[in-house]
């Protein structure tokens, strides 16, 4: 039977972590042992840490070239690992320490010093964070319109401007930030720029009190007067004409809404079993009886919709890999698991009633956290109007092709 | 094989060249249904001898070859889809039942473009039967399912005896289909079919309908993408408005979703399991649900008039996953 696949899925994902130098089983069990009190603080306490070997996590998604470790090489891998990390804790599973989101525009518009440099941060003992800065308090989804300026000094650039909502943003060692060296010239004004913690003009304006996925700090962040080197700016002539620094924030997108697609598969699948688990022991105490049957429909009709999310993430994540256009795949993976989180959490709520309030439980945290899915790394709305946007460009490009043919 | 390429493998993103080649040809097939209205024949697309063992044919089981025709077909047109691939499972459940001579008689009048057997499947309920059937015309003869509790028999039976006890359902249109409710048809008394022979025609057939569904799916949302291209109001095209924009975007999601499910599932060993039909159909159903819904209403007033596509795919959608949800609750 195909099913879930699960037990394949968890021992991929541990292979790769052993390979990796992760001691997977004691970091699944710590998250595991501190979720509840994260979500009561809001906070991932520094000896959480100290409980295993953090420079593999560190250098976990550094490119190959400026790894000391063997690194997950594929998407496939990947995918397993963060699947199981959804599974013990979506809000853990995007704090884990490393580039992150910054990654993609570091590999793609630094310079091979830059990259050697930034990415060598990561191959430490110590917990590393980087973060990825674009939204702005008035600019959300249409991220071209940024109003955070560069201006060109002697030496470097003057950044000013505020970014919120940026995840790790508070603990990072330094901050991939995008802002606008001309606005008359749109998203071809944008330009990235790598702006180190306790750089003079730069703070962490708060941390905000989120409703869920409270570990993974989202942040606001503003600039006021922030000079930053001219060596921090990633641009040159290695970029090549193809590519601009919008294009390689949204390489940063199709990177990450597979990985937080399959975060979010394995948080359905901690849903599911959480609610598998209370229907297991009906009859008593005022649990519902519900007999095998209905039982087994119940759970298969999640099942077949958990698959379903994880072979959209699966598909897009290796299109990735493949090098081929798949931002419309990230955006329908990451729409449908996101829809589907929320799908399961309400199911749970429908059969658990009181009892998903009880201390132990993990579902009132479950459904708060699984609203923020449809939220971060673009809305479910926007990811929608993309797909749609992005479906009918390759049908037109397709036209064309097969009048040329 | 390692662990991680044992995963990709089973769940087949990109195409072997030999499905490629015979997706082409199905496609290629598919588009004479508009030109010519013919269904075409068995032959033409190699569709009979996909009624044996498709290894004997040279494909690995990962190959799928039957729902990669179905898909295309269905892309074409369900309906004609439906009709022209009916025979394959009529077939495949005489194959399960070891019908040797049925089936061979069968499946030479099929092979030789004189009809191949209908379908029919009779559950008996409190002394009473339903029976649904389905032929494409002229089905001289129909392979009876007979779903008992003590298990499932399966008979070869002049269509002419299923006659007067079945009124039409979906009869007006091209799609066969009738519904009967009376007296059981006993026909056999001999053994039931082996258990693990019945749910793998039953896997095999639930994919085959479902292919042709996700084909139609396919369809139809483009389709709903050329039109909502085409259409406009309030100065531009009804695609740059957002709620249209979410709407189209859940059919493209819903139907690539069941697409990946349907290839995971045909491309494995146990996805003619149970488990795995059950897993199939209530995921077809589910997307077809949200792909033919929505589709229709971006065509709007458009999309109700009975021979739009978006209107005639309502309807046949809802009889196909009927019949598969039907097909996958068989359990002998």
């Amino acid at each position: 039977m195909t099913k879930l696949d699960e037990k394949r899925v968890f021992e991929l994902a541990h292979q790769r972590a052993v390979e990796c130098g992760i001691d997977f089983k004691t970091l699944t069990q710590a998250i595991d042992g501190a979720t509840l009190a994260t979500d009561r603080t809001g906070e991932i306490p520094d000896s959480f840490w100290t409980q295993f070997d953090v420079r593999p996590l560190n250098l976990n998604w550094v490119p190959d070239a400026y790894s000391s470790r063997p690194t997950v090489h594929s998407a496939l891998g990947r995918a397993a690992m963060v699947e199981e990390l959804g599974y013990a804790d979506p809000g853990y599973a995007i704090s884990m320490p490393g580039p992150g989101l910054s990654m993609p525009p570091l590999a793609a518009l630094g310079n091979p010093e830059q990259q050697s440099l930034h990415f060598g941060r990561f191959d430490s003992d110590i917990p590393r964070w980087g973060a990825f800065a674009i939204t702005e308090p008035s600019v959300g989804s249409d991220a071209t319109a940024i109003h955070t300026s560069a201006r060109k000094t002697t030496g470097g650039y003057v950044l000013n401007g505020q970014k919120c909502f940026i995840t790790n943003g508070a603990r990072a060692d330094y901050v991939i930030v995008f802002a606008n060296i001309a606005r008359d010239r749109g998203r071809f004004g944008i330009r990235a720029f790598l702006v180190e913690r306790g750089t003079a003009g730069f703070s962490v304006d708060r941390v905000e009190d989120m409703l869920g996925l409270r570990g993974s700090m989202l942040t606001a962040l503003s600039f006021e007067d922030c000079r930053v080197p001219e060596e921090n700016l990633l641009w040159g002539a290695h970029v090549g004409r193809h590519l601009d620094a919008f294009a390689a924030a949204q390489g940063a997108w199709d990177f990450m809404r597979p990985m937080l697609s399959c975060i979010i598969v394995g948080f359905c699948r901690r849903t599911r079993d959480l609610i598998a688990q209370y229907i297991a022991g009906g009859g008593p105490d005022g649990r519902p009886d519900w007999g095998q049957a209905r039982v087994e429909r119940y759970l298969a009709d999640m099942d077949r919709e958990i698959m379903t999310a994880r072979l959209l993430a699966w598909q897009a994540a290796w299109k990735y890999e493949q090098g081929e256009a798949m931002s419309r795949d990230a955006s329908m993976a990451k729409a449908y698991a996101s829809r589907l989180a929320q799908q399961l959490v309400e199911k749970a709520m429908d059969v658990l009633g009181m009892a998903a309030f009880e201390p132990s439980s993990r579902l009132e945290k479950a459904w708060r956290d699984a609203k923020a899915f449809d939220i971060l790394e673009g809305t479910g709305d926007m990811q929608r109007q993309m797909i749609a946007s992005l479906h009918r460009r390759e049908r037109t490009s397709r036209q064309i092709q097969l009048r040329a043919a | 094989m390692n662990l991680e390429d044992a995963l990709i493998d089973s769940i087949s993103f990109a195409m072997t060249p030999l499905q490629q080649s015979i997706r082409d040809s199905a496609e290629r097939f598919a588009r004479n249904f508009g030109r010519d209205g013919e269904g075409g024949r068995p032959g033409d697309l190699g569709l009979d001898a996909l009624a044996g063992d498709i290894t004997e044919l040279g494909f690995a089981r990962s190959e799928f070859p039957a729902v990669l025709i179905a898909e295309e077909l269905g892309a074409g047109d369900a309906v004609k889809a439906l009709e022209l691939l009916l025979p394959l499972p009529a077939l495949w459940f005489l194959a399960a039942a070891g019908r040797s001579a049925d089936f061979d008689r069968c499946l030479q009048r099929w092979s030789a473009g004189l009809g191949g057997p209908g379908l029919a499947i009779q559950r008996e309920q409190g002394g009473q039967a339903r029976l649904w059937t389905l032929s494409a015309t002229p089905a001289e003869e129909v392979v009876l399912v007979d779903v008992q509790e003590e298990g499932v028999r399966v008979d070869c039976l002049p269509a002419s005896r299923l006659a007067g006890t079945i009124s039409p359902v979906l009869g007006d249109g091209p799609l066969h289909l009738t519904m009967g409710r009376g007296d059981p048809l006993h026909t056999l008394s001999g053994d039931c079919v082996d258990r693990d022979a019945l749910a793998s025609a039953c896997g095999e057939t639930v994919q085959l309908f479902s292919a042709i569904l996700v084909g139609a799916m396919r369809c139809c949302t483009e389709a709903a993408y050329d039109y909502a291209d085409q259409r406009k109001s309030f100065g531009r095209p009804i695609s740059h408005h957002q709620a249209v924009a979410i709407r189209l975007a859940d059919t493209l999601i819903a139907c690539q979703g069941a697409e990946l499910l349907l290839h995971r599932i045909a491309s494995v060993e146990s996805g003619r399991d149970r488990e795995d039909a059950r897993l199939l159909s209530g995921q077809v159903a589910a997307a077809s649900r949200i792909v033919f819904r929505d589709a229709l209403q971006v065509f709007a007033a458009h999309g109700y008039i009975a021979e739009s596509l978006a209107a005639k795919n309502y309807r046949v959608s809802n009889a196909l996953v009927a019949m598969i949800d039907a097909i996958a609750a068989i359990d002998g």
